[in-house]
């Protein structure tokens, strides 16, 4: 398989995105006719009146099902743009955006939260722990791994990310072990990610989120690039190499912490994502990122999807339907692509 | 160009390098010999400001901290002993890594590029993975990527090379030399090599830069400091010299 062209595996993307939407909107447990259902969106996008549909209809579009297909968009984009950054960081293909112990911190912020706070409480005030307990791991593991004479070394701060994650693998393991059968239940759910969540607010942080990394990661794609030939050579050609670190390495974590708070952790996007872009289009972070993020946003909207029609009423957790559809789309590009995956 | 001044490097209390004062000349290639764990790549590493150690190195009459990042990176260039690239990126797409520093539009990038990796003989590598090209072609991408980095340089750029030719064969190692020479005595840079092969650094540097133990132990024009008795002192071998037609003598 020889390098397809950026720009044509762009459009195939976006075509796919804007199919993949439209299906979600007009797809569900409730049956609804197609046009009327792209016809209230249109609608309420316009401000325009006339109601094609009754109004209970209109909220399962508006309120449900569009709201979910925004945040899967975002939160699947966010999440493998951040592996991306990450990987190519740490130098690493292998490395994945929990790799700082940034999840496993999320996901004890909100255990603990579910596990100790009375429900009612419990269920808003779990995104925000899920947050803080994201960005105090990586802040942890950053400051093991700083030293003022040597740098950063990435192979202390991944160490130090793996420890952590037993800790917090440990911590969550002892709540589950303590908590009741409802709490469990709870905890349990929560850890396999699910976009049922989605709400006006999720969804504005998230756009935010993804607009602004968006922005930064762009800028340092070059200099990405350059990391990939090691960082002394890096800071050769003129790159701030501590300053570009730090400032990634937290961007990134906020990035997963405010995914994880809004949908709790899906796997398997931000590290295969990036991967299989690399695998089509080569390893300029300069096309890198951009596609990267219209690939995640394609695959947790198709995950999604898939996760809330296959066993309606019931609905399957997102987390699972991702590895699920991405674990076997990855080892057959693996198969095919083996030499070009570098010095692993 | 380059001038230190009471260079000291000290690793764990104990002194790895001193060098009290030496200059480069902009258009000189000069070659770094010595024994190994003499601290060839240590002073290499002085230079290129990747240790700090006490004393000063100025280059153009600056500090390397007093140049800006940018400006710095398209006056200094370092080609790396050995490179682990952690993406599979090709040779071309390697060597356009050296226009990150400059101001240049994608055409002349692009330009830039072809030119440097024709005069490093890389050309035909382009389209080849980096990670599977020999060693001796990775350093031929390298230093073209170097000549793409320097290629905008408003002083005499300097360049620096830890073994430039180590993993070369004969015919590429006479035509990085030259290339070396060629980019000092036209173009005007400075440039410093580590080198391993005292009949090459003879033939080829305008001067050479003897280090034993950590210390400077002989600098200036290579038939005036290179001799039988000094290659005994420093690498503790005693060499035969033969003369060739020319009247030029050769250590073997």
């Amino acid at each position: 398989m020889k390098k397809l062209p950026v720009t044509w595996v762009a459009w195939l993307l976006i075509v796919a995105l804007m199919a993949t939407s439209v299906v979600s909107v007009i797809t569900g447990p409730m049956q609804l006719p197609a046009l009327a259902s792209m016809q209230t969106v249109w609608n309420a996008l316009t401000h325009s009146g006339g109601a094609v549909l009754a109004q209970h209809e209109q909220t399962v579009i508006l309120q449900l099902r569009l709201p979910r297909l925004l945040l899967a968009l975002l939160v699947g984009g966010l999440l493998a743009q951040c592996g991306a950054v990450m990987q190519g960081l740490f130098r690493n293909p292998l490395a994945d955006p929990g790799i700082t112990g940034v999840s496993t911190g999320a996901a004890l912020g909100a255990v603990l939260c579910i596990a100790c706070l009375p429900a009612a409480v419990a269920l808003w005030m779990t995104p925000i722990a899920a947050f803080i307990g994201g960005l105090a791991a990586t802040l942890t593991v950053y400051a093991f791994a700083r030293s003022a004479t040597y740098g950063t070394s990435v192979s202390v701060l991944l160490l130090a990310g793996i420890a952590l994650s037993a800790f917090g693998g440990a911590a969550i393991g002892f709540l589950n072990y303590a908590a009741d059968d409802r709490v469990l239940r709870d905890i349990t759910l929560w850890q396999m990610g699910s976009l049922a969540g989605a709400n006006f607010t999720n969804i504005i942080i998230c756009a935010t989120a993804f607009l602004l990394l968006g922005l930064v990661f762009q800028r340092q794609a070059q200099a990405l690039n350059a990391l990939a030939l090691g960082e002394a050579e890096a800071r050769y050609l003129g790159i701030a190499v501590e300053r570009l670190k730090f400032g990634l390495i937290v961007l990134a974590a906020i990035g997963i912490g405010v995914s994880v708070a809004a949908a709790g952790i899906i796997g398997f996007v931000g590290l295969v994502v990036p991967h299989a872009v690399r695998l089509v289009t080569g390893p300029d972070h300069r096309s890198l990122l951009p596609l990267s993020a219209l690939c995640g946003a394609l695959l947790l909207a198709l995950a999604d999807l898939f996760a809330r029609t296959q066993v309606t009423p019931a609905e399957l957790p997102v987390g699972l339907v991702t590895a699920l559809l991405g674990a076997p789309f990855f080892l057959s590009l693996l198969m095919r692509q083996r030499q070009k995956l570098g010095n692993l | 160009m380059l001038s230190i001044n009471q260079l000291h490097f000290s690793r764990q209390g104990k002194s790895v390098l001193a060098v009290e004062q030496w200059q480069l000349e902009a258009g000189n290639f000069v070659g770094v010999l010595g024994p190994n764990g003499a601290g060839k790549s240590t002073f290499l590493k002085l230079i290129a400001g990747e240790w700090h150690g006490s004393g000063s190195v100025s280059l153009h009459g600056r500090t390397l901290k007093q140049w800006q990042r940018k400006e710095l990176a398209c006056h200094l260039a370092v080609l790396p002993q050995s490179s682990q690239l952690s993406l599979p990126f090709t040779a071309r797409e390697v060597v356009a890594l050296g226009a990150i520093p400059l101001t240049a539009n994608r055409q002349t990038c692009r330009a830039l590029v072809d030119e440097a990796m024709k005069r490093t003989h890389a050309a035909q590598l382009a389209d080849a993975l980096f990670v599977e090209l020999s060693g001796g072609e990775q350093q031929r991408v390298q230093l073209a990527r170097a000549l793409v980095q320097l290629s905008q340089a408003k002083q005499p750029p300097l360049l620096l090379l830890d073994e430039p030719i180590s993993a070369q064969d004969l015919a590429q190692q006479h035509a990085m030399m030259q290339l070396l020479r060629q980019l000092a005595h036209e173009q005007g840079w400075g440039i410093l090599a580590v080198l391993h092969d005292i009949n090459f650094a003879v033939r080829y540097c305008d001067q050479l830069c003897l280090l034993g133990s950590g210390q400077l132990v002989g600098h200036g024009v290579p038939q005036e400091c290179i001799n039988a008795s000094m290659i005994e002192k420093l690498w503790g071998y005693r060499p035969q010299q033969i003369l060739t037609d020319h009247g030029t003598a050769i250590f073997c």
